[in-house]
């Protein structure tokens, strides 16, 4: 018998090696970077800077400061570092393209050399928004004119800070357990300091006693932290290499879904992604006896059994229901405006099941159900959610004194209405809204994402028009009386109607 | 007997790809017949134009004495594994098989989707989230779906992918009694022992170019 040589070992290619060749097979196949784009960029990065330089400038620097250092700027720099952090753990922090997540992500490559672009992004990103924040933060405790030491300190100082945020996002990724109740304290964090700030500037805010600390004490400790996080970043590109593959892989699909909606403008993947994530992080979901019971429409059981699991996140309606009391003294278009779209985005809670059937009916034809059929019994959760979101709104404003009258019972009437827009909104995404190109100055664009972004908002405004017309026309001491509400009834009742006389009449569509 | 479906003459193109040339098929009410031909030959197109969900290009096609895929009364009479629904994100499996049941009028409690469930080795999974689900386990979760609502056709495509073999019994079994029961069948199949066990008479499909 002839005997067989074992296949030799293939050497491990030099990761240089491998992604040097990886480029250039890049580059002969879809050329150089172009110097059109190189052209486009350079003008997209220019006029941004012309139109919102100047008032980006007056907001991080701006001309008048009393001198008297606050609390406020404090707690609106956590408030800023904390949204950091959610957008970075929203993209991974660490992520690679999807052809590299495919092809080499897998391969025997070193990890560090693959990750090493995304962490100098990562770091890049912290030093450039925490020197901002810190140069914010100073611009409003110190008197006018600055010394540049001063300024200095805060920019090193917040640069600091904002790598340890950084590090903590990437410290969190391949520890999902830990980084899920990081991104909850993230969250609450960042809304606890905006309401925080909201009080704060209500009450006339809280003043700090002079700075105990000369500048250049705070940018020598600013510095030191900042060498010390920078060195931080350096030991974790050294351990990314004992990193699983599959929170990078997951970070890279994420990082590519979110340029496919920029590139498409195609907004509602980022609600089906959000959704996605969700249920994929719900692993203790158990099978309820409410459709088998048979005692509820199974539709409206459907809603409930969503409405149930998603209860971990009826946090963010219940506290956008605080929203308007800080503007309950502001311009009436704005409390208009909040109120409508926080009762809309209540509403939404449920919407995944319809934007599911529009997106394919096949489920539709399966239960075999009308578009009628469907859309009544999708009316009927949104409408109690979006009724009682509204009652507690306008209460609490009744409370504070700038309503009088039965107006929660307005509320609750006008959640049938706001149930009707956010069907509509539910159904739709920006593509199947508008194919159409909208020629810019700066290339076409399509319109179906400026639709979007409306749709259900008009047919909400139009619904509710008793409840604006009403918080502008009536503020205490004037009275609401019934008439509003017979007017808000009706129009809640013509609106449900209406779609659901419009939906099909036949099964697989809505 | 009443023939339920009636295919006369049907021609379908895609561009210039003629995909089914003057097909004629006719299933009389308890009948079952297996679509079967090479990849290409059109089964999977034939279904479709059955349940109306593609318009052929030409000829004439009955579900029920009535044009196939109009109104709510259609998909009451016929389930299908034609097209993969997406499932609801937040529903067990369960809970859609309890869904699908109740909305048609049937009894989840009843012990059918239990023993269906049996059948198809989906017992384990009644708490899992679709998404969850592997492609084979979609597969039989689909075929239960379609399977555990009442209905007088049923058009499937190839059910006996990606089934092991004990389950491929088991649910040939199911749909042999189906059609004992008064059911009509159409599938389209690559297995020839699942057909036989399943009793549907063979039609075989030939690529027009073929000819």
């Amino acid at each position: 018998m002839t005997p067989v040589a074992a296949p030799a070992r293939p050497a491990a290619p030099a990761p240089v090696h491998a992604r040097r060749w990886v480029r250039r097979r890049r580059i002969a196949a879809q050329g150089r970077v172009d110097l059109s784009t190189v052209y486009a960029v350079t003008l997209t990065m220019l006029m941004v800077a012309a139109l919102v330089g100047q008032p980006v400038v007056r907001v991080v620097w701006p001309p008048e400061a009393s001198g008297v250092p606050t609390v406020t700027p404090f707690v609106g720099a956590v408030a800023v570092l904390a949204a950091f952090f959610v957008v970075l753990r929203q993209l991974g922090p660490l992520s690679v393209s999807r052809g590299d997540a495919t092809w080499l992500l897998l391969a025997p490559i070193p990890r560090r050399t693959l990750l090493a672009p995304a962490l100098a992004l990562t770091t890049v990103a912290a030093l450039v928004v925490g020197a901002a924040t810190g140069i914010a933060v100073t611009g409003r405790i110190v008197a006018r004119p600055a010394e540049p030491l001063a300024l200095w300190a805060g920019a090193t100082t917040g640069a600091a800070a904002a790598v340890f945020v950084a590090l903590l996002a990437i410290a969190g990724q391949p520890r999902p357990a830990a980084a899920r109740l990081a991104d909850g304290g993230g969250v609450a964090v960042g809304a606890g300091s905006l309401v925080v700030a909201a009080v704060l500037s209500a009450t006339g805010g809280y003043d700090l006693p002079a700075l105990p600390l000369p500048p250049v004490v705070v940018l020598a400790a600013g510095a030191a932290a900042l060498v010390t996080g920078l060195f931080l970043v350096g030991l974790t590109l050294r351990a990314v290499e004992g990193w699983p593959a599959a929170p990078i892989a997951e970070a890279s699909i994420n990082a590519g879904a979110y340029a496919d909606v920029a590139y498409v403008v195609e907004p509602s993947y980022l609600a089906e992604m959000s959704a996605r994530r969700f249920w994929r992080s719900r692993t203790r979901v158990r099978t309820t006896r409410l459709l088998s019971t048979r005692r509820l429409a199974p539709l409206i059981a459907q809603d409930l059994i969503i409405l149930r699991r998603k209860a971990p996140r009826l946090c963010w309606p219940l506290g956008a229901a605080a929203v308007p009391v800080y503007l309950a003294d502001g311009p009436v278009w704005l409390l208009i405006g909040v109120v409508l779209i926080g009762a809309l985005g209540a509403a939404g809670f449920t919407g995944e099941s319809t934007h599911s059937d529009a997106a394919n009916p096949a489920l539709l034809r399966l239960l075999g159900l009308t578009g009628r059929q469907v859309t009544a019994a999708r009316l009927v959760v949104p409408a109690v959610i979006a009724g009682g979101w509204l009652a507690i709104t306008l209460a609490v404003l009744q409370g504070l004194g700038a309503l009088s009258g039965p107006w929660w019972v307005l509320g609750l009437l006008a959640g049938p209405a706001v149930a009707a827009g956010a069907y509509q909104r539910a159904k739709a995404s920006a593509a199947s809204l508008g194919p159409i190109l909208v020629d810019t100055p700066l290339g076409a664009f399509p319109a179906g994402m400026l639709l979007w972004l409306v749709n259900g908002v008009d047919v909400v405004a139009v619904l509710t028009l008793p409840v604006s017309v009403g918080l502008v026309l009536l503020p205490a001491p004037e009275v609401l009386g019934w008439p509003w509400l017979l007017a808000q009834a009706a129009s809640s009742v013509l609106g449900c109607a209406l779609l659901v006389r419009l939906s099909a009449r036949t099964a697989g569509s809505l | 007997m009443t023939v339920v479906v009636d295919v006369r003459q049907v021609t379908v193109r895609y561009g210039s790809t003629l995909v089914l040339d003057r097909v004629d098929l006719q299933v009389p009410e308890g009948g079952a017949v297996a679509l079967v031909g090479e990849n290409g030959a059109g089964k999977s197109t034939l279904l479709r134009c059955v349940t109306g969900l593609q318009e052929p290009t030409g000829g004439d096609i009955s579900v029920f004495a009535a044009v196939p895929g109009r109104g709510a009364e259609f998909w009451r009479h016929v389930a299908t594994t034609v097209e993969s629904p997406s499932w609801y994100q937040g529903l067990t499996v369960r809970e859609h098989l309890d869904l699908v049941r109740v909305v048609n009028g049937g009894d989840p409690d009843d012990g059918h989707i239990d023993e269906l469930c049996v059948t198809l080795g989906l017992t384990g999974l009644f708490d899992s989230l679709p998404s969850t689900l592997s492609s084979g386990q979609r597969q039989r979760f689909l075929l239960a779906a379609t399977l555990v609502r009442p209905s007088r056709l049923l058009v499937l495509d190839e059910p006996e992918q990606r089934l092991d073999t004990q389950i491929k019994g088991a649910v040939a079994a199911h749909l042999r009694s189906y059609v004992a029961a008064g059911g009509t069948l159409v599938m389209a199949s690559h297995d020839d022992g699942f057909r036989v066990d399943v009793g549907a008479g063979e039609v075989v499909l030939i690529r027009p170019e073929a000819e």
